[in-house]
């Protein structure tokens, strides 16, 4: 009977069963309040260094409440504590007995999440390699685009006898699209009427290809063309507009090239003769990677839409931020 | 002897160029041009040459939704810029494919293989020979094609809307009924033996009497085919001559 002497008899179970789990909900309370507060002041972004101080300092602030509130209960569930007078020493023994579990518990926290962080940042990175890289390898194949290539050297191979002069501006059409194409990975973001002349030089090109079968218009406003684009998408966009419309169709088909700027974003719109068929209801690889291509530079903030205009028509409609 | 011939490619400039490079050549006689796999139809019908140059990527129809549409093809040399891969899907017979930009040594070439096939045919005694010089057909399965020469088929048997068509150790099955076949298939080479089945008569092994006064002929392959009573009028009609 010794024990029960300094605990009180009638509650033996239910005093200690409550002061168990007074401090569990203590204990989740002020940690989650932490977590928060934590999360809130973004210190899960901040090196381990930066974070240590603040960890004691919140350790402090933590252990300091718990023991407030752990003294009066400890009290109350063992009535011996009461003949104790609450010296300097008995806060400390207090303060650095609570100290042990908050401390272990935020320290086990940060370095759980600057585990998880670190191994995140990894994989993204990676993920963003893998994308590049497959953005490189797509690029170099539409640089290429073989049948686009050979079919344009044949025609002017014709040209050459037939008219020397427009065989001549082929070839300087052909080279200065070659060349841009090779310089796509050298910037992120080109002027829009650099990229129009290269559109055009593409044009010019196909035209001579596919003679009366092609028709196109271009009207962009004046002051959109020192607007960034990123290189090579309209060019992509158009081809896949011939491509896929225009040299589908046994009389040919017409473009239309819109671009303008309104709400602080530069909208181009894009229209063709043809119909707008994904295949087994995915998008091409073309469209697929300006998607992305559109989402690392601008995020959410720019977007690509592609559907039917009418039975005769494909529009491509590009928002880009300003 | 000059080669009869029509281009089949819907770039003006590629005809263009092509017809200068085959005046070089000496060896071809351009009896038409087109632009599309309708317009070439028509074309060879009318003028049934020899010779085809026929482009691969064409608005609509393709090359070989054209060559699927035509019942005896011509000798065809295929021009592509790059679809050489689609080319791959040919499974035995010989067939030619130039690239564009198209250089005149291997047009040439291309040429003289087509005109040694030509001479070989003309070499043979004519009783081997079926009526029309144009004695091949292209036929597409799925994603495997051949051109076949309709002598070496052996025998065609009617599937529905489809057609299985016997020959070597393939039987690729067509889209066209058995009737269409029958009416623009030879006399001489072909016959009708019952609402089933075409044969060669040239694979004709042995024929017996059979029931209600009908045959049963053995092919050469070991099949066997009835004749109907009706058909077998017909059949000793063509037997006597």
């Amino acid at each position: 009977m010794e024990l029960t002497s300094y605990v009180r008899i009638d509650g033996f179970k239910s005093a200690l069963l409550v002061n168990a789990l007074v401090n569990f909900v203590l204990g989740i309370t002020v940690t989650h309040f932490y977590r928060l507060f934590a999360i809130k002041q973004g210190w899960l972004n901040y090196p381990l260094y930066k974070i240590l101080p603040r960890v004691i300092a919140s350790v402090f602030v933590m252990v300091s409440i718990l023991t407030a509130i752990n003294i009066p209960l400890d009290r109350y569930t063992y009535p011996i504590f009461q003949q104790l007078d609450i010296t300097f020493g008995f806060l400390m023994g207090y303060f650095f007995n609570l100290s042990k579990f908050v401390l272990l518990w935020t320290l086990t926290y940060h370095l759980f999440q600057y585990w998880e962080r670190s191994l995140l940042a990894e994989n993204e990175k990676y993920q963003l390699q893998a994308a590049a890289k497959e953005n490189a390898y797509i690029n170099l194949k539409n640089q290429l685009n073989p049948h686009f290539l050979f079919n344009s050297l044949n025609s002017i191979r014709t040209l050459v006898d037939a008219d020397p002069r427009l065989a001549k501006s082929a070839i300087n059409q052909l080279s200065s699209l070659l060349r841009s194409s090779l310089h796509t990975g050298k910037h992120k973001t080109i002027y829009l009427k650099d990229e129009l002349q290269t559109v055009k030089d593409y044009l010019a090109i196909e035209g001579i290809r596919f003679d009366e079968r092609l028709k196109y218009t271009f009207n962009v406003r004046e002051d959109v063309m020192d607007c960034h684009v990123p290189p090579m998408m309209l060019q992509t966009l158009i081809e896949n507009c011939v491509k896929h419309g225009i040299s589908n169709l046994k009389n040919g088909g017409e473009i239309l090239l819109e671009a303008k700027a309104e709400n602080n974003q530069l909208i181009i719109s894009i229209t063709n003769s043809g119909q707008y068929i994904p295949k087994n209801n995915q998008e091409g690889v073309g469209l697929a990677n300006t998607r992305e291509r559109l989402k690392i530079l601008y995020d959410e903030k720019a977007n690509i839409i592609i559907g039917n205009k009418d039975t005769q028509h494909v529009e491509t409609k590009i928002t880009i931020p300003l | 002897m000059n080669i009869t011939a029509i281009i089949v490619d819907d770039e003006r400039l590629a005809r263009e160029g092509l017809k200068q490079l085959l005046a070089e050549t000496g060896e071809i006689e351009l009896v038409g041009e087109a632009a599309n796999a309708d317009e070439a139809i028509e074309l060879v019908e009318k003028h049934k040459p020899q010779l085809l140059f026929l482009d691969i990527e064409m608005p609509e129809k393709n090359g070989f939704d054209l060559l699927e549409e035509l019942i005896e093809t011509p000798y065809v040399i295929f021009t592509t810029a790059y679809n050489e891969f689609a080319l791959k899907a040919f499974e035995v017979n010989a067939m030619d494919y130039i690239l564009k930009p198209i250089e005149l040594p291997r047009l040439k070439e291309a040429i003289s293989r087509v005109k040694k096939q030509i001479v070989e045919i003309d070499l043979q005694p004519k009783s081997n020979r079926s009526l029309s010089e144009l004695d091949q057909v292209f036929i597409r399965d799925g994603d495997k094609c051949w051109f076949i020469k309709l002598t070496d088929i052996r025998m065609i048997e009617s599937a529905g809307n489809y057609a299985k068509i016997h020959f070597d150790k393939y039987q690729p099955l067509i889209h066209k009924t058995l009737n269409s076949l029958d009416e623009r298939l030879s006399p001489n080479l072909f016959f009708r033996a019952n609402r089933q089945q075409i044969i060669n008569l040239q694979y004709v092994d042995k024929i017996e009497p059979f029931f209600n006064a009908g045959f049963l002929i053995y092919l050469k392959d070991g099949m066997k085919v009835e004749v109907s009573r009706r058909q077998s009028v017909k059949f000793k009609e063509m037997m006597s001559l």
